[in-house]
């Protein structure tokens, strides 16, 4: 009785070219191992962040206005990971950012922000965040850790404005999602009453560490600019951004439009796309 | 028509062209979007401290410091092995607010919070890269749940990071 392997052998035996087949197997199989192993076996390694070395972005930035007086972004959440062993951090958010302002080029990191998004920290989950480098030189900078973030694929509402209904003026944060069963609120508040006065908005990936992390097509849509405070009628009055912005890919993480922000809505704004690692 | 009157029709139109061209827009309108208008949630901060039912303490210096052996302070960029705890009391958040000049911890007013000091090597990041190194820091942990609520910077900036 022949065993498997025995009939098989001896049927290829039978076939003239076999060895051409049998190489082009082969290299079929090396290349499609290839191919795998570079988007799914490898862990990816960068070098991201350590005391001595600047993080990685995956953004885009806009700063043509005199200014901007909130922002907002709709972010779908993909799956992230920090593993305990990425040494940093990987997050997907939002920045309002003064660089003028004479109380925000004087403290410690020579600008002030409002930041909101969600982020993967070593050995942990996802978790929504929001944090403020103020205009003064003491407690400058404060991160807040909200709570566990949405589920994978929810679309999360991002918008930071600035509140005119008060004086002096703060910044009011809120993360929801559209059922608002998802609602978190934080203000920021400049001790010395001199609030900032954004110049730039940031929006995209920002990476931390060296190894290990992941996060897949995060797409932010409904890019738009508060063009006042916010007043007694409680409205976001916005414009929506038209133009692509300044975009660093730092690949990781990588970022690019798929949309072009001055096609007309929708989107609202385009559609901005970023991933990592691998 | 001469050549000098072309020049100066060729001139003039290349005047209006620019002109055109530079002619502001008409401002866009702006559009409504109202904020939203539920309850928010409390914040739950991170998973961090185990509370000890019935203690004196929700927990202790000891379990902050064990905490500290194993936990960097979130988006931190200096060395954990380098983080010492300085002290550990309950404050209501009004308290914590006041300590932080105005920084709003997301809780209620007479909420507990454990409120720790921290000394080390401290290094955060901006939107853009820049960094700044500080020496002392804070941790919030909620006393209720032992959550991690927020973190920051205390005192100034030491030297620039490279």
């Amino acid at each position: 009785m022949h065993k498997t392997g025995d009939v098989l052998r001896s049927s290829m035996r039978a076939i003239p070219w076999r060895g051409a087949i049998q190489k082009k197997l082969i290299y079929a199989g090396l290349l499609g191992g290839l191919l795998f192993s570079s988007t799914n076996c490898f862990a990816a390694n960068y070098s991201c962040g350590t005391a001595s070395a600047n993080h990685c972005y995956g953004q885009t930035s806009w700063s043509e206005q005199p200014q901007y007086f909130g922002a907002y972004v709709d972010l779908q959440e993909p799956s992230m990971n920090c593993p305990s062993n990425c040494g940093g951090f990987i997050d997907n958010e939002m920045w309002l950012i003064d660089a003028n302002s004479q109380a925000c080029k004087a403290n410690s990191f020579g600008q002030c922000w409002v930041e909101a998004g969600y982020i993967a920290q070593a050995g942990e989950g996802t978790q929504f965040f929001w944090a403020d480098s103020r205009p003064q030189n003491s407690s400058t900078f404060n991160l807040h850790i909200v709570g566990n973030a949405d589920p994978v694929s929810t679309t999360d509402h991002f918008m930071i404005v600035k509140d005119g209904r008060v004086s002096p003026e703060v910044f009011q944060i809120f993360i929801y999602n559209t059922s608002e069963s998802t609602l978190y609120h934080g203000t920021s508040v400049a001790s010395n009453g001199n609030p900032m006065s954004a110049n730039a908005i940031h929006i995209g990936q920002e990476l931390a560490g060296t190894q290990g992390g992941s996060a897949g097509n995060a797409e932010y849509t409904r890019n738009i600019w508060a063009v006042q405070a916010l007043g007694p009628e409680y409205v976001f009055w916005y414009q929506r951004e038209k133009d692509e912005g300044s975009v660093r890919s730092d690949n990781p993480p990588f970022a690019s439009w798929t949309i072009n922000p001055s096609t007309p809505p929708p989107p609202e704004g385009g559609e901005f796309t970023t991933h990592c690692c691998g | 028509m001469n050549t000098k009157s072309v020049g100066i029709l060729l001139l003039l139109g290349g005047l209006g062209f620019v002109a055109g061209c530079h002619r502001p827009q008409p401002n866009e309108e702006k559009i409504a979007m109202k904020p939203p208008q539920g309850t928010p949630k409390r914040p739950q901060g991170s998973a961090a401290l185990t509370v000890h039912p019935g203690a004196a303490q929700p927990f202790t210096l000891q379990d902050v410091v064990n905490y500290f052996k194993t936990h960097n302070l979130p988006k931190n960029g200096g060395d954990l092995s380098q983080i010492q705890v300085s002290s550990l009391e309950f404050l209501t958040s009004k308290e914590v607010s006041q300590r932080l000049q105005g920084e709003p911890t997301g809780v209620d007013d007479n909420d507990k919070i454990g409120f720790v000091t921290l000394t080390g090597q401290f290094v955060f990041t901006g939107p853009s890269g820049q960094s700044a190194r500080f020496n002392q820091a804070y941790a919030a942990f909620d006393a209720a749940t032992g959550n991690l609520l927020m973190i920051g910077t205390l005192g100034q900036k030491q030297e620039p990071v490279k």
